[in-house]
């Protein structure tokens, strides 16, 4: 063999052995991408289009074609899941090709070598960093690229594909591109390939660790911090405010990622015939859709440059006998114990909440420092170098300190700041009762119920926290910023959890400047809620319930008229659906006794639907699909005018805005009657007197409503709600939750009249409550049915006097105090009725029996 | 050609060598011995680029060593613990090597892995601790370097393969005017190979010579006085003198720096009899280590 001349070049040679020695990490990336990208994509859209097909066959209709729906579409049948994966296998792929190209400066042997071999330290980085680079960029552009041209093929070109689709491109190369050079840099830093490992990890991670261990600690301690619970708004969970959520352009795994969800595809709504919007899906809520911010991934391709220069210093300047020896890099050791330290310390704090503050604050700190003390023995190998290394003690208490002061000190205030009257626009805010009234159900998201089927007791155990409402005006202003004042004040009280209400308050003020405040409250007392009851006489309440209560008759609900637009044109069209389909204009109007034993229904006008004649003949209601498979055929309908729903209403609304809190809450008497009105899309539900959202608005009328009763009577209705109840016998309990007492009732679901503080009574009729028994009997209380009545908690009481007495000061409806007691009357009839007597009200003969 | 000037490297606050400085001439052998730990290792890394040294510079050819692509190119240091590339033969080696260094002759690898009777197509993490060595030798000796650093290379080595490898080094040194840093325990290996010497001990460079000088400047004395005399009394007449012992009726010990004036003050204590024999570089080793001896029969006692 003759002497072969070398290659001269050693910046190029590193460079192509790099390529031909590691691509495997960048092969196994791009495999990953492709599959996950324009494979999935492609799948996708495949599925998506033979859905459409068969929905359209099912339906037979005319299948919708793709192009109508998506503008883009970058996941596959998943929305959103394939990036998501995507993304993280970028990232851990990314650092695994780091450790494996830079790995050998943390060996003694490789170093050794490669540090003595004939090239320079910065030729030898830049060139196996610059292959790396390369290799990387063909690895995640090349399959997002891919993915521009399938939805170019099946969807056609647009600019948001372009705009969302080089977002994609530019963001998938640098975030693998972040997680790579931060792995480089700390290998360049570390002396064992473990703790380059651990540390680049620790590292990259980092911000996340900080920023969630900082998000739970102030959502724990900062009071009404806006971290600790998801807010809805009506059926809409809002864009989460988390710290890590808005700290994501300062985090280098997560910089690109919440924008890789949003821009995951771009759905087109027709608003017209000729106009439509392009919106995206984010936090699940539709958002127009606009032009992705470049300006995060430009900004972390500066500190990606900036880091791999300095990782190229520090290689240059690296002290190699550290290989070999843990612990070597000072700074990045204290960055490690501080960040692992403070997520211990965080974790503590958060989850000792119950204790004051001053002890949960020594048991946080005191965790702290005892992952302190062990990291410092793992990074010291020596106890000299250990008992040196805790110099840094008093500078990891001062930083805690500091933290701890500026969350404790609620950041001086600043975090429990009230907006100006002045510079708010509006506000939101959650409510504690039902406001019925305004179609809105109580903030009881998510909660767990304890029932003994006389009285549902539910307790928020959600992490939501539910706002409605617009209030504008300057004293509805007034009234909420008065209500956060005096919330705020609960922050700095030691509360038992006897005195701790469950339920969130959350408050959203959106000022003038466009920008939003928001604040959550964990829990609430019942002062504080019995305060935010004031809400029923805001404007903005009186404005709605006026709206509400005045608006004029339709014929067609609102979704009635969406799904008639376009299928009816003319008049004659319309005349013709109505003779076929029944309609109640203005819905329906029930009167009720207050045990809801007799109720009437009233409507302004009907029509009875056709019955289909014949196999095959369907009605026009049927047809369009208005009322699902089945028809009402209701038989029990009375007639009021027109006149007469008009004053009705009139009346109502007079009684209702004059309406004091106290007489709507806390009347201490029986009401008179219920009221209920029921939209169209509810007619099914005439029979229920389950108080919930679907069956329609009760109001109870109570004594001091004069127009509504003069109406009543002024029309001969009142014998509509008149009736003559006899209780022959008491049973009493006390209104105190105990969840302990009461586990063999813990049941998962509700569906009873009755709400927590909200209380409504429940009535069951002699045959139910006989059924019910005899149903369950033999069950133990663990199968039991849910409408199974239990009398065994409560005291009975049977002499006349003290049954009649409790009876009269006992609520259908009201908003429950602290304390009281739940009554069950057996009527005459052997049928029962359950009611709240407020604790001022339990006479003393009963108190005893509590 | 290579300039060793005033070298210090520290391990955090451990000083490992402390202001080394000694030159290596072209076609010159350098021996490094020293106890374990002295800091061999460590001055050879700082040397092949491996370590910065903390203060002091290396200069070869003139030139400043550290980071110096074109000097490090003509180097080749050949570690104590060797590495090579996971699963890589001694062919995969030699094309690695051959990136780095623009001397490297595939044809004078071939000729020596021959040599040598190394199958360069083997996996050499198969190939026993003493074939591996040789392998690294192959490949180093191929890049045709101007400076060698062998760090205990002759560790794990069959005496023929010793041979061998001391017979390649000292004709390519003779060869080209390359020159070589060896360490080495086997001092009598050394004092046959290396032209010249140096002794580190205390982080310090306590010897660096010639071997020729090590002879001239470093004897063992056997006198016979016919009377009882002290250490005291021979120091007496001007010399500082080590390693004395009595054997019999003859006194012996060593004296380092000028002989023949030592010589000329022994003999006013009118000797009847009067020896002297240059010391051997193990026996100069000794005799400058003197003092860290241990008395185990005291230890085992």
């Amino acid at each position: 063999m003759t002497s072969q001349k070398s290659l001269n070049n050693t910046f190029l040679y590193t460079f192509k052995k790099t390529f031909s020695d590691s691509f495997i990490f960048p092969l196994i990336t791009f495999i990953s991408m492709a599959l996950l990208q324009p494979i999935t994509n492609i799948i996708g859209f495949s599925k998506s289009k033979n859905e459409l097909i068969a929905g359209a066959i099912e339906r037979g209709e005319t299948a919708q074609k793709i192009t109508d729906i998506y503008k883009y579409k970058f996941g596959g049948y998943e929305l959103g899941a394939s990036s998501f994966l995507a993304y993280f296998i970028v990232i851990i792929l990314s650092i695994g090709f780091a450790v494996f190209l830079f790995k050998f400066i943390a060996d003694k042997r490789t170093v050794n070598v490669y540090y003595s071999l004939g090239i320079t330290r910065r030729k030898l980085f830049f060139s196996k960093y610059l292959a790396g680079t390369i290799m990387l960029f063909v690895a995640t552009v090349i399959p997002s690229l891919a993915i521009i041209f399938v939805n170019v093929a099946e969807l056609g070109s647009s600019s948001e594909l372009w705009f969302a689709g080089l977002y994609r491109c530019a963001g998938f190369f640098l975030v693998s591109m972040a997680a790579f050079t931060f792995t480089a840099f700390v290998f360049s830093c570390v002396g064992t390939i473990a703790e380059g490992l651990a540390f680049s990890t620790i590292l990259i991670l980092l911000p996340t660790i900080v920023f969630s261990s900082l998000n739970l600690f102030v959502s724990k301690w900062i009071w009404g911090s806006p971290y600790s619970a998801s807010i809805i708004r009506g059926t809409t969970e809002l864009a989460k405010t988390n710290i890590l959520q808005k700290a994501s352009a300062a985090n280098p795994i997560l910089f690109a990622f919440y924008s890789f969800i949003k821009y995951d595809s771009a759905v087109i709504t027709k608003t017209t015939e000729n106009n439509q919007t392009i919106t995206t899906v984010y936090d699940t809520s539709n958002t127009v859709w606009s032009r992705p911010d470049f300006k995060p991934l430009v900004l972390w391709a500066v500190i990606i440059i900036a880091i791999a220069l300095l990782t190229c210093y520090i290689f240059q300047k690296r002290k190699s006998e550290i290989c070999g020896f843990r612990g070597k890099n000072k700074v990045l050791n204290t960055l490690v114990t501080f960040t692992i330290a403070f997520a211990g310390f965080a974790l503590a704090a958060s989850l000792v909440t119950k204790l004051s503050k001053p002890v949960a604050m020594i048991i946080a700190v005191v965790l702290y420092f005892i992952v302190y003390f062990v990291l410092e023995a793992v990074f010291n190998r020596s106890k000299k170098e250990y008992a040196k290394g805790l110099i840094k003690a008093p500078i990891h208490a001062a930083v805690i300190l500091i933290i701890s002061t500026f969350v404790l000190t609620n950041f001086f205030g600043l975090a429990n700041n009230i907006p100006k009257l002045e510079n708010i626009e509006k506000i939101e805010i959650s409510t504690v009762n039902s406001q019925k009234i305004l179609g809105y159900a109580t903030n009881y998201y998510g909660s767990n119920s304890i029932s003994d089927g006389f009285v549902v007791e539910n307790m928020d155990y959600s992490n939501y926290a539910e706002v409605s409402g617009n209030y504008t005006s300057e004293s509805d202003k007034q009234f909420i910023i008065d209500f956060n004042k005096e919330i705020l004040k609960l922050g700095k009280k030691q509360l038992s959890s006897d005195e701790k209400e469950n339920n969130k308050i959350a408050i959203i003020y959106t000022l003038k400047n466009g920008k939003e405040v928001r604040r959550v409250f964990n829990y609430s007392t019942n002062e504080i809620n019995q305060l935010l009851l004031g809400l029923e006489n805001t404007d903005y309440y009186k404005q709605k319930i006026t709206e509400n209560l005045t608006k004029e008759f339709k014929v067609f609900s609102e979704n009635e008229e969406n799904e008639l637009s376009g299928k009816i044109a003319t008049e004659e069209e319309k005349e013709a659906l109505l003779k076929q389909m029944f309609t109640y204009e203005g819905g329906v109007v029930q009167l009720s006794t207050v045990d809801f034993t007799s109720h009437t229904n009233f409507c302004t006008s009907y029509k009875m639907p056709e019955k289909p004649e014949g196999s095959g003949e369907e009605t026009a209601s049927k047809a369009l699909n208005l009322y699902g498979e089945e028809d009402f055929y209701l038989d029990y309908l009375d007639t009021m005018t027109k006149e007469q729903h008009t004053a009705l209403k009139k009346a109502l609304l007079d009684d209702l805005l004059k309406q004091t809190t106290d007489q709507k809450f806390r009347a201490n008497t029986q009401a008179l009657g219920i009221i209920r009105f029921i939209d169209k899309s509810n007619i099914a539900n005439l029979e229920s007197n389950d108080y919930t959202n679907s069956s329609g608005c009760f109001i109870y009328i109570t004594p001091d409503m004069e127009n509504t009763l003069k109406f009543l009577k002024d029309n001969d209705m009142m014998k509509y709600i008149e009736k003559e109840i006899k209780p022959v016998k008491a049973y009493v309990r006390s209104a105190k939750i105990d969840v302990s007492n009461n586990s063999d009732y813990y049941m998962f679901n509700f569906g009873f009249a009755n709400m927590d503080y909200e209380f409504t009574s429940r009535y069951v009729s002699a045959e139910e409550y006989k059924q019910n028994q005899e149903r369950n009997k033999n069950k133990n209380n663990y199968e039991v049915d849910l409408n199974y009545l239990n009398l065994g908690r409560y005291s009975e009481m049977t002499d006349a006097q003290t049954v009649k007495e409790l009876y009269e000061k006992s609520n259908s409806y009201c908003y429950r105090g602290k304390g009281g007691c739940y009554c069950v009357f057996e009527l005459s009839d052997g049928s029962y009725i359950s009611t709240y007597v407020f604790d001022n009200n339990i006479p003393q003969s009963v108190r005893a029996y509590l | 050609m290579l300039q060793v000037k005033n070298v210090t490297k520290k391990f955090g606050d451990f000083t490992a060598i402390k202001g080394l400085s000694f030159d290596v001439k072209e076609g010159s052998i350098y021996g490094l011995v020293g106890y374990n730990g002295a800091g061999k290792t460590t001055l050879l890394k700082t040397i092949s680029g491996v370590y910065k040294a903390d203060e002091g510079e290396i200069f070869f050819d003139g030139e400043n060593i550290f980071d110096n692509e074109e000097k490090k190119q003509q180097m080749f240091y050949v570690p104590d613990d060797l590495y090579f590339i996971s699963n890589a033969s001694m062919d995969k080696m030699a094309k690695f090597y051959s990136g780095y260094y623009p001397n490297f002759s595939f044809e004078t690898y071939e000729k020596m892995a021959e040599v040598f009777g190394l199958n360069k197509t083997d996996r050499i993490n198969g190939f026993s601790k003493g074939m591996q060595r040789q392998a690294e030798l192959v490949l180093g000796m191929a890049t045709n370097p101007k400076l060698i650093l062998l760090d205990e290379s002759f560790d794990g080595l069959d005496p023929q393969k010793r041979a061998l490898v001391k017979n390649m080094v000292t004709e390519y040194i003779k060869e080209t005017g390359a020159c070589a840093i060896i360490s080495s325990h086997n001092l009598h290996e050394l004092e046959d190979l290396c032209d010249n010497v140096g002794l580190i001990n205390g982080k310090q460079l306590v010897m660096n010579c010639s071997i020729d000088e090590l002879s001239q400047n470093s004897c063992r004395f056997r006198i016979y006085l016919g009377r009882e005399v002290t250490k005291e009394e021979i120091e007496a007449v001007g010399i500082e003198i080590k390693d004395f012992k009595k054997d019999n009726t003859l006194f012996v010990f060593t004296v380092s720096g000028d002989i023949e004036e030592a010589e000329k003050k022994i003999k006013t204590l009118n000797p009847v009899f009067l020896e002297k024999t240059p010391l051997s570089l193990e026996e100069v080793f000794l005799e400058r280590m003197e003092g860290t001896d241990y008395d185990f029969a005291e230890i085992f006692k």
